[in-house]
């Protein structure tokens, strides 16, 4: 079994972000609300035509689905820093980089949290299109997921490749 | 020469083909939210299936909007969408066709 860590390079700025979107991303789970739309399509329905087995599938897998996503973005704010929220960063300082090793057995607590914060704000801002466009900041987060989890998934195929020779 | 091995008996009405399970298929949708190779690296390590079959599922759900990832008894297929789920692909369950 392939048991190579994967090391991902980060500045400081994307780590402080993603810490804290790894931090709302917990809360939004722990509060994790009926009507919210982040929530439900993170426990989509699996039968859109019976709404008996709809229900019945729902209770017995949504809760642990939830929990699981708890778990999942548990391991991966675990291996980030703690960051003092009310600290001054100086520009110097946030381009610092550093590694972020991502142990095998993490590897896909990693990608389900990085897809699930993706899904969530790509809910929150609308997005319905392969190549959205709805601008902002919300946007410009979204994109920086998505490269960030290309980047791992890339590394992670790499090393499983690398892994059969 | 003595056979000293004794057969299993067999009970008659063990009949594993004589009801045979309707098969159940989980269905992966098309969203505008997973990257491409995700969606194939799930499939592939999740399945366990080749990375060619699994482009080939990746790209059937991107162009035709669905695909049928696999086949079996209702349980199962269970057990495989909320798998789906835990990668936040959105997966169906139906009967199948």
């Amino acid at each position: 079994m392939n048991t190579t860590p994967i090391t991902v390079s980060v500045a400081t700025i994307e780590e402080m972000h993603l810490a804290r979107l790894v931090d709302d991303f917990m809360e939004v789970l722990r509060a994790s609300e009926q009507d919210d739309p982040g929530v439900a399509r993170l426990t989509p329905n699996a039968y859109p035509d019976d709404d008996d087995a709809s229900a019945a599938f729902a209770s017995a897998t949504r809760a642990d689905l939830l929990d699981r996503r708890l778990h999942d973005a548990r391991t991966v704010r675990a291996s980030l820093q703690m960051f003092d929220p009310d600290a001054e960063v100086t520009d110097a300082d946030a381009r610092i980089p550093r590694d972020v090793v991502v142990r095998r057995d993490h590897v896909d607590a990693w990608l389900r949290t990085l897809t699930a914060i993706r899904l969530v704000i790509a809910t929150r801002l609308g997005i319905t299109d392969d190549e959205p466009d709805v601008g902002g900041d919300g946007q410009a987060v979204y994109d920086w997921l998505g490269y960030r989890l290309e980047l791992l998934i890339e590394a992670v195929d790499e090393s499983d490749a690398d892994a059969l020779r | 020469m003595i056979m000293s091995t004794a057969l299993p008996e067999v009970e008659e009405t063990t009949d594993l083909f004589a009801a045979p399970l309707e098969p159940w298929e989980v269905v992966v949708w098309n969203d505008p939210v997973n990257l491409m190779s995700y969606v194939v690296r799930v499939f592939r390590t999740y399945f366990g299936y080749t990375t060619e079959h699994a482009t080939r599922l990746m790209l059937a759900v991107h162009h035709d909007g669905h695909a049928i990832v696999a086949t079996g008894p209702r349980e199962t297929m269970e057990v495989h969408a909320q798998a789906m789920h835990d990668y936040g692909l959105w997966a169906t369950v139906r009967k199948a066709a």
